[in-house]
């Protein structure tokens, strides 16, 4: 086994250089660390728009990205660090956590946090999940990777996660909510950065020694045009969505109005409006086509003539009616 | 011949898992090595490939489906 740690922090790059691996070389096995910037990463079968707070997220910038492996919606950050196990993987067994995970919670044992599995595929202290992970498996290779919340922004994390209150129906993988903790918040020495636990930990589970593999500028750009043409692109991170339908009943300048749409491929199929006091045809026609995305819904009701004769419009209240 | 494809057991507690991808349609031909669909159980995404060099004649699921492990899913004719 060798390992990798990545010195770059977007989380389209890691993702593509994960698969990247994952898919092209077969030679070895690797183990890789990584830190994302600020991002949303979401199972490979979700619904994004059934797991994170779209005007939030929108109004944020934040990076949203949807990753090969199975399993639900997690929120990264410079206090989250990611490990990946790339390996061989014999289709006649059974898919294994335990092979990947164990390690990981005798080296956090060893330095001296209370780390223990929780559930298949989880590490929890004290019943607070510190480690969520995930798996992929093609042919004769498996990717097992999983995060470790060190010192990662709860407030953010439990704000970006917060989903609509509106009903969605969808045949996606749904996230399962845990109560999280940072690894730091357990540890006796508190000034340990991410950067000296990444180290120690990488230390710590191959105290034998690993060989570092060097990526190579021809790696880089297969990664960067994987980068390009996948792991960047609506269409994928967006648009892979499975298809679902969304009904909400709010009040807007206190008048009731009940929306109701379906959503096909991340855009808006179809529209139906209920409000007597609202120009619902004209609402209707104008949203249908249009990308599920709050600024895009709140431009389309900006432009929507009819609206223009409502007193004291609140285009936000309004555009908080679709999500 | 037919050949049928059943849904895999991937881990020991496997009952059922999600048809979350179906890669290859009714009057499709098939090689050896392609994707036929994509499972998803306990976190685990695996792309199952075919065994088998022929046509794909029925489906009997839709994406989105729960499936029991072993239940037929498809058939190719070889």
């Amino acid at each position: 086994m060798k390992y990798i740690v990545s010195t770059n922090d977007d989380v389209y790059f890691n993702l593509a250089l994960e698969e990247y691996i994952f898919n092209n070389l077969k030679d070895n096995s690797y183990f890789m660390l990584w830190k994302n910037h600020d991002s949303i990463v979401l199972g490979k079968h979700q619904n994004v728009f059934e797991e994170i707070n779209i005007k939030a997220i929108e109004k944020d910038n934040i990076k949203v990205a949807r990753r090969i492996t199975g399993g639900g919606t997690v929120f990264h950050d410079r206090g989250n660090l990611n490990y990946s196990f790339i390996t061989a993987y014999d289709k006649n067994k059974f898919i294994d956590y335990d092979q990947f995970i164990t390690p990981v919670i005798e080296a956090l044992n060893t330095i001296g946090v209370k780390a223990e599995k929780r559930r298949t595929s989880d590490i929890a202290i004290e019943g607070k999940k510190i480690s969520g992970s995930a798996q992929t498996v093609k042919g004769n290779r498996a990717l097992h990777h999983g995060t470790l919340l060190y010192d990662a922004d709860l407030y953010m994390l439990n704000h970006l996660l917060k989903t609509t209150d509106g009903k969605i129906e969808s045949k996606s993988v749904k996230s399962v909510p845990s109560i999280v903790t940072n690894i730091k918040d357990h540890l006796g020495d508190k000034s340990m950065t991410i950067d000296q636990f990444q180290d120690l930990l990488l230390a710590t589970m191959f105290s034998k020694g690993i060989e570092k593999f060097e990526i190579t500028d021809q790696h880089i750009e297969a990664v960067n045009e994987l980068v390009e043409n996948k792991y960047s692109k609506w269409e994928w991170n967006y648009g892979n969505s499975p298809d679902f339908s969304y009904e909400k009943k709010s009040l807007a300048f206190s008048k009731p109005i009940d929306v109701k749409l379906t959503v096909k491929k991340g855009i808006i199929h179809s529209c139906a409006i209920k409000g007597k006091d609202f120009p619902c045809n004209d609402m209707e026609e104008s949203l249908s086509g249009t990308i599920y995305s709050y600024n895009l819904v709140k431009d389309k009701l900006l432009k929507c003539n009819s609206l223009k004769n409502i007193k004291n419009i609140n285009y936000d209240e309004l555009a908080n009616c679709f999500f | 011949m037919k050949k049928t494809i059943t849904m895999p057991k991937l881990s020991a507690n496997m009952e059922t898992g999600v048809l979350v991808s179906i890669n290859k349609q009714v009057g499709d031909s098939v090689k050896k090595g392609d994707v036929l669909f994509e499972v998803e159980t306990e976190k685990v995404v695996s792309e199952v490939e075919s065994d088998e060099e022929g046509i794909l004649v029925k489906f009997f699921f839709k994406e989105g489906d729960s499936v029991k492990v072993d239940e037929v899913i498809a058939e190719i004719e070889v």
